[in-house]
């Protein structure tokens, strides 16, 4: 394995649900980012509080991590169910850490495995037993090194060195013990892990020490016994780094932007979000008259009053915006057309789940591009961004409030639970990198006869605030320019028009450096065009498909309202090869980029298991096109 | 001393009111005017909210800021409205259908948030706009002339459902009474937090049951009743207790007789922008709607790394 050259790592760790996988993953990553690495970490889990499989995917880098990629090196697993779960996913030469304590567990013990799943390993451990005892022997096979650490004992050693331990719960200490025998074998230092444990529990100090302990209980065990199959060396990274969810992102993005009220119906993987800002609802500021600014959140009895609220609170006049998945932006479809017609600047993000209905609700999709671009009750405008990654999400929920009160208008924030959920470190922006333009606002001294839907040169209206000396009304009848309601057909056909000719502005104060993005070869071979999460594997698969002589591009498509028509033409029409990669059946892109630009796409990467798109996943892909002649490519990869 | 009659114009819009003749929204519109004019309130500073249906038009015919939004879906609206200006006045009207049916969920999270709102509800039995249909007052059994059969669904009690929700301010008019139905809206804009006034309204021209002369005929003002107190006099349970069981009690007197004016108050519940304050020390003097977001460059206020210390690894 690797002992020189650029640091390329893939490890997994395991558990049931509930058993602390996610502070494990938080302490694991700090270490990574620590000894210098940049880290991505995808983290799957079930519709479930306690009990089922879920777990983390890391990825670890010296430059930045943005993908995940099979087979891994290492994995974790704290219980006999992730060591089932994940018996292909580790590379020959790898390792797997276990619990050795009970060798002959059965596979059909494990009662919170799905029956389909668990057939699967079944039959591939027909030649060697469906204990975790044939699991072992199964991959001694494939080349994985193995290591069965008893996890009791290791738990007795730690008890022995916290010395009292009355009302602690010990088996707490199993993910610090076996994420200590992984960070051993991959060359983190125990110093690094040590600091990452008390950085993230600071709040807790005494429980952090304990922790420090059952690291140290396993670090001496992991050299006694371990392998080393990585030798991750300590080394500078360029500070300052973030390590943030998609969710942090959104949330630091928004306060950032100006955000002052939030309003959500819980609602997974949107809620972290709102929970998120509310942990932070004072913000220091830099302001010499607002020392700290008071952020609103409001938890709604629904998403119908999430929106509603949100609306309220932009006629007021504060930056306001709520979040949601599919389910939830369902039930607010209705206010997002009355925002269209009243030109309220709301912003609404969009996590997008695998539906349809609850469909896979802790699971990623790409299946609502068509929904966002729809949704609502006749015809007005909207904007609807979709990021590709954290340092996209953060910026981009920033700028789509400038958006919003700019043109008036209604902004979709489109994401993924691939990236709400995934966590990556990110270079803080700047607050020279946050710009605030809050459009034609009156906030005193509105002139008399002032008209809230006056017709002008750009169809944007000065947008007074109640107190501000102006009484005015806001519609969802269509109205005058007062905002009192007519069925006047000439007016109708004015006021029509001023609310959807906007577009035309938007469309052109928008630069096209914002609405795609465009990587690699300027004529390549292969061309992907993507938008959302796949940005990552798409961008790693390339480097990997350059490495083996095939010169790729990719256009990401950033802006899905307005949509950058003659830009993505104009890229694609020349391209020799053009793969479209969505997590979705119908290629919601493709069939977009048809209606706009008129080409038709046929070479697809398509992928609904809720999983995300790996790199591995779309090298094999692309190769499969390439050299088979095969037109669409189902991606199935991830437990 | 302003006119009667300016008092009473001083709040019209230039809208045309396109009411039925004899509508029992003009009454409420002549109150709701009146209430405005004797609180001196100012109009670039108190917002209307109203839902759809024949009551949601009277935003447009109020020289307020108005804001006509969704078929049930004002309360939410408003409630964006306060919590992001809790300087403003704000005003919500309703229908029967918008508050207490498709609503209806909005008008509970109301009362248990108790947002210093006054909701008004127009309750006329019927869906009048779309032709009469039953509304969630009608009661069960009853046919106004418009029914193809009598209505199979009964009627939620609108009092007893503020009371259970927690509204602190609960009252009942009658849309003929001007002069009190004007005092108990000028109560209820004064309560600080959440007030609901049930607005009994003749529906002329679908309601044939619930008619001028069968109102008329029945109500009586709760204030004339002798020893009838609904304020909780002091912030305790018990009499919170007590209060509201009365309250409760006279609810659901209806029939022969049926009780209008104040069923219940209680000042001692912390509103909801009280509660925020807890939370936001400067909330009342640093709005959300009205805070400063931007440097003199335009660059966000926000200091990162003390706002977000907790996810800055390195």
């Amino acid at each position: 394995m690797r002992l020189s050259g650029l640091a390329d790592l893939s490890v997994i760790i395991g558990g049931p649900q509930g058993s602390g996988i996610e502070t494990a993953g938080q302490i694991f990553m700090r270490a990574v980012l620590k000894s210098g690495y940049h880290i991505y970490g995808v983290r799957e889990y079930h519709s479930n509080i306690i009990g089922k499989h879920s777990y983390f995917i890391f990825r670890i880098r010296d430059r930045k991590a943005r993908s995940i990629k099979y087979p891994v090196h290492a994995l974790a697993a704290l219980d006999p169910e992730t060591l089932f779960t994940h018996l292909d996913d580790v590379m020959p030469g790898g390792l797997v850490i276990y619990d050795g304590s009970n060798p002959n567990y059965r596979l059909d013990r494990v009662v919170s495995m799905s029956p389909y799943l668990k057939a699967r390993v079944k039959s591939r451990l027909a030649a060697y037993g469906d204990t975790v005892s044939g699991a072992i022997d199964y991959l001694r096979e494939r080349g994985v090194k193995t290591l069965g650490a008893n996890y009791r004992e290791l738990l007795r050693r730690v008890a022995e060195r916290i010395g009292d331990v009355k009302g602690l719960i010990l088996t707490r200490y199993i993910n610090t013990i076996a994420l200590g025998i992984l960070s051993h074998s991959i060359g983190i230092e125990f110093e690094k892990y040590a600091e990452a444990i008390r950085d993230y529990m600071r709040r807790k100090p005494r429980i952090a020490e304990h922790n420090v302990k059952a690291a140290e209980v396993a670090y001496e065990y992991a050299e006694r016994n371990g392998p080393r199959i990585y030798d991750l060396r300590p080394k500078e990274i360029e500070g300052p780094r973030m390590l943030l969810t998609g969710n942090d992102a959104v949330a630091i993005g928004k306060v950032l932007g100006g955000l002052r009220v939030q309003t959500y119906y819980p609602i997974t993987p949107a809620a972290d979000e709102s929970f998120y800002i509310e942990a932070h609802e004072l913000i220091e500021t830099e302001s010499e008259t607002l020392e700290k600014a008071g952020v609103l959140i409001v938890q709604t009895e629904d998403e119908i009053a999430a929106i509603g609220m949100a609306i309220g609170a932009a006629i007021a006049g504060a930056r306001s915006s709520t979040a949601t998945s599919g389910p939830g932006f369902a039930l607010m479809v209705e206010g997002l057309s009355w925002a269209g017609i009243a030109e309220v600047p709301v912003v609404i993000t969009l996590y997008q789940r695998g539906g349809p209905a609850t469909g896979l609700p802790t699971r990623s999709g790409q299946s609502e591009l068509r929904f966002a671009l729809h949704a609502g009750h006749g015809e007005f405008a909207r904007i609807v961004i979709a990021s590709g990654d954290h340092e996209e999400a953060l910026l981009d929920a920033a700028k789509a409030f400038n958006y919003a009160e700019r043109f008036q208008v209604p902004v979709i924030h489109l994401l993924e639970k691939a990236i709400a959920n995934t966590l990556q470190d990110v270079t803080p922006p700047g607050r020279e990198d946050i710009l605030i333009d809050r459009g034609k606002r009156i906030e005193r001294g509105a002139p008399p006869d002032y008209k809230r839907y006056k017709f002008t040169e750009d169809h944007v209206s000065p947008m007074a605030l109640p107190g501000s000396g102006a009484v005015f009304w806001l519609e969802g009848n269509e109205h005058d320019e007062y905002g009192h309601t007519t069925e006047d057909p000439l007016i109708r056909t004015r006021m029509y028009e001023k609310r959807i000719r906007k577009m035309e502005l938007i469309n052109r104060e928008i630069p096209d450096e914002e609405k795609a993005n465009f990587f690699g070869s300027e004529e390549p071979e292969i061309m992907f065009v993507s938008w959302g999460s796949p940005k990552g594997a798409i961008l790693d698969a390339m480097e990997e498909l350059e490495d083996r002589g095939y010169s790729t591009g990719f256009l990401q498509v950033r802006f899905m309202v307005p949509f950058p028509s003659s830009l993505v033409h104009n890229r694609l029409s020349r391209a020799r090869l053009v793969v479209d990669v969505e997590n979705n059946f119908e290629a919601q892109l493709a069939s977009l980029i048809r209606e706009k630009t008129g080409l038709y796409i046929k070479h697809r990467i398509l992928k609904w298991t809720g999983r995300s798109i790996t790199q591995d996943e779309v090298v094999e892909a692309a190769l499969r096109i390439v050299n088979e002649g095969v037109e669409r490519v189902v991606l199935t990869r991830g437990e | 001393m302003a006119s009667r009659a300016e008092v009473k114009t001083r709040y019209k819009s230039d809208v045309w009111v396109d009411w039925c003749p004899g509508c029992g929204n003009f009454g409420i519109l002549t109150a709701v005017h009146m209430a405005f004019a004797e609180l001196k309130l100012d109009p670039s500073r108190t917002v209307l909210v109203s839902g759809i249906g024949c009551s949601g038009k009277i935003a447009q015919f109020t020289r307020v800021i108005g804001v006509h939004t969704l078929h049930g879906r004002p309360v939410p609206f408003a409630t964006g409205i306060k919590l992001a200006n809790p300087d403003l006045t704000v005003v919500v009207h309703g229908g029967d259908g918008d508050l207490l049916g498709i609503g209806a969920g909005h008008f509970v999270a109301l009362g248990r948030r108790n947002v210093d709102i006054t909701v008004v509800i127009h309750d006329n039995t019927v869906y009048g706009l779309t032709k009469g249909q039953a509304s969630p007052t009608l009661r069960l059994g009853l046919k106004p002339k418009a029914l193809p059969k009598p209505n199979i669904t009964d009627a939620v009690n609108p009092i007893s459902l503020a009371l259970a929700s927690g509204y602190t301010f609960i009252a009942r008019g009658y849309a003929y009474d001007v002069k009190h139905l004007k005092e108990l809206i000028k109560m209820a804009i004064k309560h600080k937090g959440a007030a609901v006034i049930d607005v009994l309204q003749p529906c002329v021209t679908y309601d044939n049951i619930h008619t001028r002369e069968w109102y008329e005929s029945r109500i009586y003002r709760l204030e004339e009743v002798e020893g009838w107190d609904p304020v909780v006099r002091s912030p305790d349970p018990e009499e919170e207790v007590r209060k509201k069981s009365q309250a409760c009690v006279k609810s659901l007197e209806w029939g022969d007789r049926i009780p209008i004016g104040v069923f219940y108050v209680n000042p001692h519940v912390p509103s909801f922008e009280e509660r925020i304050r807890g939370r936001i020390p400067n909330y009342y003097e640093h709005p959300p709607a009205v805070q400063p977001i931007a440097d003199s460059e335009g660059r966000t206020l926000v200091d990162l790394r003390r706002a977000f210390a907790d996810r800055f690894v390195i």
